[in-house]
């Protein structure tokens, strides 16, 4: 008895000391985040289940070593390893054959051409990229730096985490991200090579520990009713600025791990869910985002969690396709559907839009007991502004002849770190920071983004293949074609009020209703045609990337006129065919031979890398 | 002193071999070659296999509500 009482003393004091530390860091601006409440919450598990599945899982193991042609599969081990040896004599050979200058260059500045890394019918990639001697050690540390980072992210609640490696399909195709990241830096080196590095260990970051948290949630899994009761979910295109005012609540965009975010880390995910969804009748000419969504739903793919679901309708009708057939598939979770109106440069429909945005906080108030708190919410918006200060300079550097920061992880940094999380997370503002610094000592130097390979000045416009999210590495690689910015980062800059809350909701507003995408696809001629030619002129580009996503209704209406007026103003527009989520209808492959075919006979243009002009990636992810 | 020496240099010795065998596996993706050939197509085949709630069984209705 008395050792309990003393117990609980301890216990007390130890949880006021703790308290009385996160308000001094509090104080100090020092939040952590996440919350580690969050990763602590107790969770619920039907261990009986867990246990049945991992029998499960091992008697597969056992069948499949029983199945399996032994003599098939040491064949092809041998082979591969035969052929790896091929490989290296060839290079060796290759190297032999260098002059003492030439070796010494590859040594310290990395190899020239890419292509071999690619082997047919082979997910993975023969080998890594030699970088040159520092380039490598530094791209070896930031390899050990993310799989810590990933295996201690994991570690935080690791059962319902390994758990959901053994429900959910999508959970693999999180394991091989470090391919992805290989892909997104191959051919990089010095400067941009660190900033790619920088930028994606947070991407990383903030997927692994949101995937921690759905599995924490998942009802399948963790069942962590403690934490539950904090999820806010919101439909993957809503940006997290409204979750600002809900510092106690987390909010976690739901199908974003399951279905958007992991469809850019493989190719091959969406595919299963397209197919689930289609042999219900959806015709094959919808786009593949609300298709995945819906597919994800009919093959179970989903997490069953959280307290409520914001829907919303960006950035186009093809949301409110999928939010409307979710909230059906899932009753008990009650649903707010954000609409903003999409005539979004009538002011008159902000007004519209505010009410919205104020149904909603009513909303989550209700289902949750959280209370609005407009301090934290301009908190919040101040990080985002600052943030939207460090994506100016960007542009600023990016504009001039000597660009900095290009390729797919600055792409895909901005949409998720920037304004998806939309100011929610302090440390971004320190890679911000370090990014920044980076840029501008290689500007001032004058370095080359891609060395040696800085031949075109390009823009992308219109909505990017999921399933190539690297094409713009490849456009750099193979063609010296250097994408300075993409239609989905030339969104909404105006600094967001801070200190009217009546000014503050209508600056959200604007924002929502000028999200990723949204401003443009769904804007009209006006937002999508002549912002573009206006673009091309502030950017000085040479080459228009123009995405043709098959299935979108919206930019369909438009080719004629932009192929119309970009042959009048004598620009240079590659119309790059693509489905999205799903590289059955186009294959990477046959995206890469437009832009050959365009580059050769109408550029008349030489590759900056042959070997990369036809490989074989149908397969990998 | 002879001990501490031959100590350091057994740590320093089996930090540098866990060094190389670690780039090993980084240069030649061995990771990578790891989770594609064999991790993925054992959990493939239990992700075709496994059980799951049939969403299409849930009654097809919206819960109204009003929060304007």
């Amino acid at each position: 008895m008395v050792i309990s009482t003393e117990i609980l003393g301890i216990k007390n004091a130890l949880a006021e000391r703790k308290e009385l530390k996160a308000k001094k860091c509090s104080k100090k601006g020092k939040v952590k985040y996440p919350n580690p409440a969050f990763f602590k919450a107790k969770t619920n598990m039907d261990w009986k289940k867990q246990a049945d599945n991992l029998k499960e899982v091992a008697g597969i193991f056992v069948e499949m070593f029983k199945e399996a042609d032994h003599k098939a599969f040491w064949k092809l081990q041998l082979d591969r390893t035969k052929n790896d040896l091929e490989r290296c004599a060839l290079e060796f050979k290759q190297a032999r054959e260098m002059s003492p200058e030439e070796l010494k260059e590859v040594f310290l500045y990395g190899e020239k051409t890419l292509g071999k890394l690619y082997r047919k019918g082979d997910m993975a990639t023969v080998r890594r990229e030699w970088r040159g001697l520092a380039d490598t050690a530094y791209d070896f540390k930031e390899w050990l730096k993310i799989w810590g980072m990933l295996l201690g992210t994991f570690s935080k609640d690791l059962i319902p985490a390994l758990n959901s490696t053994f429900h959910y399909r999508w959970m693999i195709s999180y394991f091989c991200c470090i391919g992805f990241l290989d892909k997104n830096t191959m051919g990089q080196k010095g400067s941009a090579l660190r900033m790619s590095h920088l930028m994606t260990y947070d991407i990383f970051r903030y997927t692994a520990e949101n995937l921690v948290f759905l599995a924490k949630c998942d009802e399948k899994n963790g069942n962590s009713h403690e934490l539950n009761k904090k999820v806010v979910l919101f439909d993957e295109m809503t940006m997290g600025q409204l979750m600002g005012g809900f510092p106690d609540l987390l909010g976690i965009p739901y199908q974003l791990l399951p279905v958007f975010l992991v469809s850019e880390l493989d190719q091959l995910t969406c595919i299963p869910y397209i197919d689930a969804v289609e042999s219900f009748g959806l015709p094959a000419d919808t786009c593949p985002v609300p298709s995945s969504e819906c597919g994800a739903l009919v093959v179970d793919a989903l997490p069953h969690m959280g307290t409520c679901f914001l829907s919303s309708s960006m950035p186009c009708d093809g949301s409110v396709m999928a939010s409307s057939y979710m909230s059906r598939r899932f009753p008990d979770l009650p649903v707010y559907h954000l609409t903003f109106p999409v005539r979004y440069e009538y002011e008159e429909t902000t007004a519209d839009a505010v009410e919205d945005i104020k149904g909603c906080i009513k909303f989550v108030e209700e289902q949750t007991g959280a209370k609005w708190n407009w301090d934290t919410y301009f908190e919040q918006i101040k990080r985002f502004n600052a943030e939207t200060a460090y994506e100016l300079q960007k542009w600023e550097v990016n504009k001039t002849d000597y660009p900095q920061i290009i390729g797919p992880s600055y792409e895909l940094f901005r949409k998720w770190n920037y304004e998806m999380d939309g100011g929610a997370d302090p440390r971004i503002m320190k890679t911000f920071g370090k990014v920044n610094d980076i840029m501008m000592k290689a500007y001032e130097r004058r370095e080359e983004a891609w060395v040696g390979k800085m031949r075109y000045r390009g823009i992308v416009w219109s909505c990017p293949a999921h399933y190539y999210a690297n094409f713009s590495n490849w456009l750099a690689n193979c063609w010296g074609v250097n994408v300075l910015v993409e239609m989905e980062s030339l969104n909404f800059t105006k600094m967001l009020e801070t200190e009217d809350k009546e000014e503050a909701f209508m600056d959200l507003a604007r924002l929502y209703e000028r999200m990723v995408m949204r401003r443009h696809t769904n804007g009209g001629y006006h937002n999508v045609v002549d912002e573009l030619w206006k673009q091309v002129e502030d950017w000085r580009i040479d080459i228009i990337i123009m995405y043709q996503h098959v299935a979108c209704k919206n930019m369909a209406t438009l080719q004629g006129i932009l192929d119309d007026q970009a042959r009048d103003k004598n620009y240079n527009m590659i119309w790059i065919e693509h489905d999205l989520m799903d590289p059955r209808t186009v294959s990477r492959k046959s995206m890469r031979e437009k832009v050959n075919e365009y580059m050769r006979t109408v550029m008349k243009a030489e590759p900056v890398d042959a070997t990369l002009l036809d490989f074989d990636d149908e397969l990998s992810m | 002193m002879n001990k501490i020496l031959k100590f350091a240099g057994k740590t320093v010795g089996a930090l540098a071999a866990a060094y190389a065998g670690l780039f090993l596996v980084f240069y030649f993706d061995l990771d990578g070659k790891l989770l594609y050939y064999v991790v993925e197509p054992t959990l493939i085949k239990h992700y075709d296999r496994m059980e799951r709630r049939d969403p299409l069984a849930v009654p097809y209705e919206q819960i109204e509500r009003d929060y304007m």
